[in-house]
């Protein structure tokens, strides 16, 4: 069971009882409005054998609160060391020390902006470091977001379609 | 930059809120924290059941304010 790190986009911001429903269900999601209220977000950390079941759940705890979901994408880019570390497979201590250099693991990014207390990093430098120098399997999580983001355009055009389920056989029997 | 130096949710909210970010708790539940920028209305809401219980949980509670703490610094530009 891994755990699964991405942010879902809703269609509008949820009012206080949708997320109050939303959190009924969901302990591992947080809502985040962005600024001037322009855009409205779930933030989920959940733990599944993939990660297409992992956003699957997610987008029907979402219908549960009465959110729409218009579509999926990676994790926020910011990371803390223990996380960078469940990612690596490996001690938090150990991402410390190649940040410090201390294990000679040099060219580690430098943290974000912050003074003391616990480090953060931007995972989009993070990866292509452990890539390079760990050997860390390239993962293309890409296929999965696509396929998901095109399951919610469909299912936002499936009422205005007539014969749905002969275009739906595209996918269930697949190509000869 | 604020950030925690126990990792605890708790924490991380007393951080925020002494940069200027707002804590409540919407219809006075104490399992629903509210963050929210008074600069541009941008707003956290996560369950924060989690502080009292799995250690985990937490952890990835502190990270999402530290997100939003780090897009909402005082002085900010928001757009």
């Amino acid at each position: 069971m891994m755990m699964r790190q991405f942010v879902l986009r809703l269609a509008q911001p949820p009012v206080d009882a949708q997320v109050g429903r939303l959190f009924a269900g969901a302990q591992d999601v947080c809502v985040e409005v962005g600024a001037f209220r322009r855009w409205a977000a779930v933030l989920t950390d959940r733990g599944s054998p993939t990660l297409a079941s992992a956003v699957t759940s997610t987008v029907r705890d979402l219908d549960a609160a009465g959110l729409v979901a218009i579509d999926v994408g990676p994790d926020e880019d910011i990371v803390p060391v223990p996380l960078i570390a469940e990612r690596l497979g490996c001690h938090p201590r150990r991402v410390r020390r190649w940040a410090s250099g201390e294990s000679g693991r040099c060219g580690f990014p430098t943290p974000v902006d912050l003074p003391g207390g616990m480090a953060h990093y931007r995972w989009s430098e993070v990866e292509p470091w452990a890539i390079a120098r760990l050997g860390l399997a390239r993962v293309d999580l890409m296929p999965v977001f696509v396929a998901v983001n095109l399951s919610l355009r469909l299912r936002m055009l499936v009422p205005g379609v007539d014969g749905m389920q002969t275009v739906m056989s595209l996918i269930s029997d697949g190509p000869p | 930059m604020p950030t925690t130096t126990s990792g605890s949710l708790s924490e991380a909210f007393v951080i925020a809120a002494r940069t200027g970010l707002r804590l409540t708790h919407p219809d006075g539940r104490r399992d629903w924290s509210r963050l929210s920028c008074p600069a541009c209305g941008a707003v956290l809401d996560l369950p924060t059941s989690a502080d009292r219980g799995d250690g985990l949980a937490a952890a990835r509670g502190v990270r999402r304010v530290t997100g939003f703490v780090f897009r909402h610094q005082p002085g900010q530009v928001h757009r």
